[in-house]
C-alpha cells in the first residue's frame, strides 16, 4: 500500500521537482549572473554599446549611465540623425533629440523608465512588481525556456520575460511600450552572456519592435566606479521644461 | 571555329539571363510587401484586380526570361507599379532612360525650376548666385540643358505620367539633375526670354550650399537651408529636405526664435520632396502650444502610430502660412495638410503630389536599395492624402507674366494673407 502510495505520488513530486515557482525562476537569474552578494554590491555602472538596424543601413553608439540612487542617463549618437539623449533624473523621466526636441515623460512610459533605471533592478523584483506568474514554457529561438508574467507595482503594464530552462539565462522579453505616439510591441532577445566584473551580461541583444529589427551589441560594460555627477544630470532645457509643467499642474 | 562562336553565344546567353541575386532580390521585394503591407485586404485585389500572390507569380515567369539585369530591373520596377501607390521603388542608381533624374555632382546653377504652362521655366533665380550673375531672369523658359532637349522631355514625360503633380516633381528633378555637375564646371543653357528669343548662356556651377546628409541607405544628400526675413515683421524659411536633423533642426529653431514677435512667418515648401516624417511633427511643435495635438496617424499592419506634436518650450504664436504645390511631397505634405487640419497653418498654392507614405529603405541581395512603404498616412481630418495631396486654404497659380515681371504670386499672396489677418 505503501508503495503503491508513493508510485501514485511520484509524478506529483517530480512536477514539483521539475517546474519551478516564478518566484525560484527569478532568483535563479540572479545566481547564475553572479550571486546575490555581487549584485547587491554594485554603486553604479556604465555600458558602452553599438547599434544597427541593418535592413536600413543605421548605426550608432551608445553609452548608458546608472548610478545607485535610481538616476541614469542614456545617449546613442546615430549616424544621419544625432544624440538622442533620455534619463531619470531625481525623479523626472526625459528625453532629448534634434528630432523631437526636450520632452519630459509621463504616466506609464515614465514609470517604466523609473523602473529601468534602477541599478541592480533584477534583485529588485520583489520591490518592483506586485504579480509574477510562472505562465507555462515556450521554446525561443530553440531553446525551452519558462515563461513569466511580471505585473509591475507601478501603473506599467504586465511585461513576459523567457528563461531558459537548462541555464537560467533571460533569453527573451516581450513587452508594450508606452509612448506618446501609441502602445509600441516589443520584443527582445537575449545571446551572448560574457562576465564583466563577476556579473553575466548578454551582449547580444536583438529588439522587434514593429517592422524594425534593431540589434544592439554589449562593448563594454563598468561597474562600481564613480559617475561625476555632470553625467546624470539633464540639459538645462529638460530641468526648464520640467519647471515649466510643475508650475502649470 | 563555329564551336567557339556558339561557345561565346551560349555564354553571353547565359550572362544575359538574371543572375541569382537578382532573383533572390525579385523575391525579397514581394515577400516584404506580403509581409508589411499595411492592409492584405488590399494585397487580395490590386487596382487591377489582380491578387499579388498573382502578381508574384506573373512577375516570376517574366524575370527568369529576362534579357538580363536591366530588364529584370525593370520588371521588378514595373512589378512595383502594380500596387499603384507611392514610395515603392527599385533604386538601382541606373536610370531605366533618359527621363529619370540623375544627380550630377554637388555644383549648381541655383535656379529653381517649374513645370507652367507646358514649360520648365524658371520660378527663382538665387540673387548673387552663377545663374543670376549670368543674367539669368525669372520667368525664362528653359529649353535645352547642354544638348538634352528640356522641352521634348516634357512632352514625353507629358505622354508617360497623367498626373500633373508627378510630372511637375519629375521634370523638376529632372532639370536640376542636368543643370548640376562638379563644382566650377561649365553648363550651356538655352532659354526662351519673355518676347520669345532664344538665349543661350554658359554657367560656371558653383558648389551648393548646404549641410551633406548620409542617412541610412540613402545617398549623401546636401540639404540647403534658406532663412529671411521677407517683411521686417514676417520671417520666412525654405529647406531643401527634411533631413540632417542634428543640423537642420538647431536652424529651423534659431528662425522660429529671431521672429517670435513677427507678424507672420513663412514656409515655403514648394520643390520639397520630403525625408523623415518625424520632422514634420518636430517642426510643428514650434508653432503649437498646447500638449497632445498630432498630424495625423501612421497605421501599420499590427501597430499603429500618432504623429503627436511635442509642442517646444518657446512658440511662435503669429500667422503662419506654407507654401505648396506638385513638387511638395511626402514628409511637406504630411506638415502642410497637418498643420492645415489642425487650423494653425494657412496653405498657399497648388495641390501637393498625393504621395504621402511613410517608407524604408533596404538593401537588396544584388546591391539594389528597395524603398518601399511601410504604413498608411491618415491625416489628422480623416483623409488619406496618398492620391489626393494637400489642397491648399487659398489655391493661387503662377503665370509666366508674372515671374518675368518679377513677381512670386503664391509668396506675395501669403504676404497679403499675414496683414490682413494680424492685428
Amino acid at each position: 500500500m505503501h508503495k503503491l502510495l508513493s508510485l501514485l505520488l511520484l509524478p506529483a513530486t517530480f512536477f514539483a521537482q521539475g517546474t519551478p515557482t516564478a518566484e525560484q525562476i527569478l532568483d535563479r537569474y540572479i545566481e547564475v549572473t553572479g550571486g546575490k552578494a555581487v549584485h547587491a554590491k554594485l554603486t553604479s555602472e556604465v555600458t558602452t554599446s553599438v547599434m544597427e538596424m541593418k535592413s536600413q543601413g543605421l548605426q550608432g553608439k551608445g553609452i548608458t549611465y546608472r548610478d545607485g540612487k535610481g538616476n541614469s542617463y542614456n545617449s546613442l549618437e546615430l549616424t544621419g540623425v544625432g544624440k538622442v539623449e533620455e534619463g531619470f533624473y531625481q525623479g523626472i523621466a526625459w528625453e532629448n533629440s534634434a528630432i523631437q526636441g526636450p520632452r519630459i515623460k509621463t504616466g506609464e512610459e515614465r514609470a517604466f523608465y523609473e523602473r529601468e533605471s534602477i541599478l541592480g533592478k533584477d534583485l529588485q523584483w520583489r520591490k518592483l512588481y506586485s504579480k509574477v506568474v510562472l505562465a507555462g514554457e515556450e521554446t525561443v529561438t530553440g531553446v525551452p525556456c519558462y515563461k513569466i508574467i511580471l505585473t509591475p507595482n507601478d501603473e506599467g503594464k504586465p511585461e513576459s520575460r523567457f528563461y531558459e530552462k537548462e541555464s537560467g539565462l533571460l533569453r527573451k522579453t516581450s513587452m508594450i511600450l508606452a509612448n506618446p505616439m501609441g502602445e509600441i510591441p516589443a520584443e527582445s532577445y537575449m545571446t551572448e552572456y560574457k562576465t564583466f566584473a563577476g556579473l553575466k551580461v548578454p551582449t547580444n541583444i536583438l529588439t522587434k519592435v514593429g517592422p524594425q529589427d534593431i540589434h544592439i551589441t554589449i562593448t563594454n560594460v563598468t561597474y562600481n566606479q564613480p559617475i561625476p555627477a555632470t553625467k546624470l544630470r539633464p540639459p538645462a532645457e529638460i530641468l526648464e521644461l520640467a519647471k515649466k509643467q510643475n508650475a502649470t499642474k | 571555329m563555329m564551336r567557339l562562336l556558339l561557345g561565346i553565344a551560349a555564354a553571353s546567353a547565359l550572362l544575359a539571363q538574371p543572375s541569382p541575386a537578382t532573383l533572390e532580390s525579385f523575391e525579397q521585394v514581394w515577400k516584404t510587401i506580403q509581409e508589411k503591407h499595411w492592409d492584405p485586404a488590399y494585397l487580395q485585389k490590386l487596382p487591377s484586380g489582380k491578387s499579388w500572390t498573382q502578381v508574384h507569380d506573373d512577375y516570376r515567369k517574366l524575370i527568369q526570361r529576362a534579357d538580363g539585369e536591366q530588364q529584370a530591373r525593370a520588371l521588378i520596377q514595373k512589378m512595383l507599379g502594380e500596387l499603384r501607390l507611392s514610395h515603392y521603388a527599385l533604386l538601382s542608381g541606373l536610370p531605366a532612360d533618359d527621363l529619370e533624374p540623375v544627380r550630377g555632382g554637388t555644383g549648381n546653377v541655383e535656379i529653381d525650376p517649374m513645370l507652367l504652362e507646358g514649360s520648365m521655366v524658371v520660378r527663382g533665380v538665387k540673387a548673387g548666385g552663377p545663374a543670376a550673375q549670368a543674367g539669368v531672369r525669372r520667368g525664362w523658359k528653359i529649353l535645352k540643358v547642354n544638348s538634352f532637349d528640356i522641352q521634348k522631355a516634357v512632352e514625353r514625360i507629358t505622354q508617360k505620367e497623367s498626373a500633373l503633380a508627378q510630372r511637375e516633381l519629375i521634370l523638376r528633378m529632372l532639370v536640376l539633375g542636368h543643370l548640376s555637375g562638379s563644382p566650377g564646371s561649365a553648363v550651356t543653357v538655352t532659354f526662351s526670354d519673355g518676347n520669345g528669343q532664344n538665349i543661350e548662356k554658359t554657367i560656371n556651377r558653383k558648389q551648393l550650399q548646404g549641410t551633406v546628409s548620409q542617412f541610412g541607405h540613402l545617398p549623401p544628400q546636401l540639404v540647403e537651408f534658406e532663412k529671411q526675413r521677407i517683411r521686417p515683421d514676417i520671417g520666412y524659411v525654405r529647406f531643401s529636405l527634411f533631413l540632417d536633423p542634428s543640423k537642420l533642426m538647431p536652424k529651423f529653431e534659431e528662425a522660429v526664435k529671431e521672429c517670435l514677435t513677427c507678424k507672420g512667418f513663412i514656409i515655403d515648401l514648394r520643390g520639397n520632396p520630403g525625408g523623415l516624417a518625424i520632422l514634420a511633427s518636430s517642426m510643428a511643435g514650434f508653432f503649437i502650444e498646447d500638449a497632445g495635438a498630432k498630424l495625423g496617424t501612421l497605421y501599420q499592419r499590427n501597430l499603429t502610430l500618432k504623429l503627436i506634436v511635442n509642442p517646444r518650450l518657446t512658440n511662435f504664436r503669429g500667422k503662419l502660412a506654407m507654401l505648396v504645390d506638385g513638387t511638395s511631397v511626402s514628409t511637406s505634405e504630411i506638415m502642410a495638410g497637418g498643420l492645415q487640419d489642425l487650423k494653425r497653418a494657412h496653405i498657399f498654392g497648388t495641390t501637393t503630389a498625393g504621395a504621402a507614405l511613410p517608407s524604408m529603405i533596404e538593401r537588396l541581395p544584388n546591391g539594389d536599395l528597395f524603398q518601399y512603404a511601410m504604413a498608411n498616412y491618415i491625416s489628422e481630418g480623416g483623409e488619406t492624402l496618398e492620391g489626393k495631396g494637400v489642397i491648399p486654404d487659398t489655391i493661387v497659380r503662377t503665370s509666366q507674366q508674372q515671374l518675368l515681371s518679377g513677381k512670386d504670386p503664391v509668396l506675395d499672396t501669403a504676404i497679403k494673407w499675414v496683414y490682413a489677418q494680424a492685428p
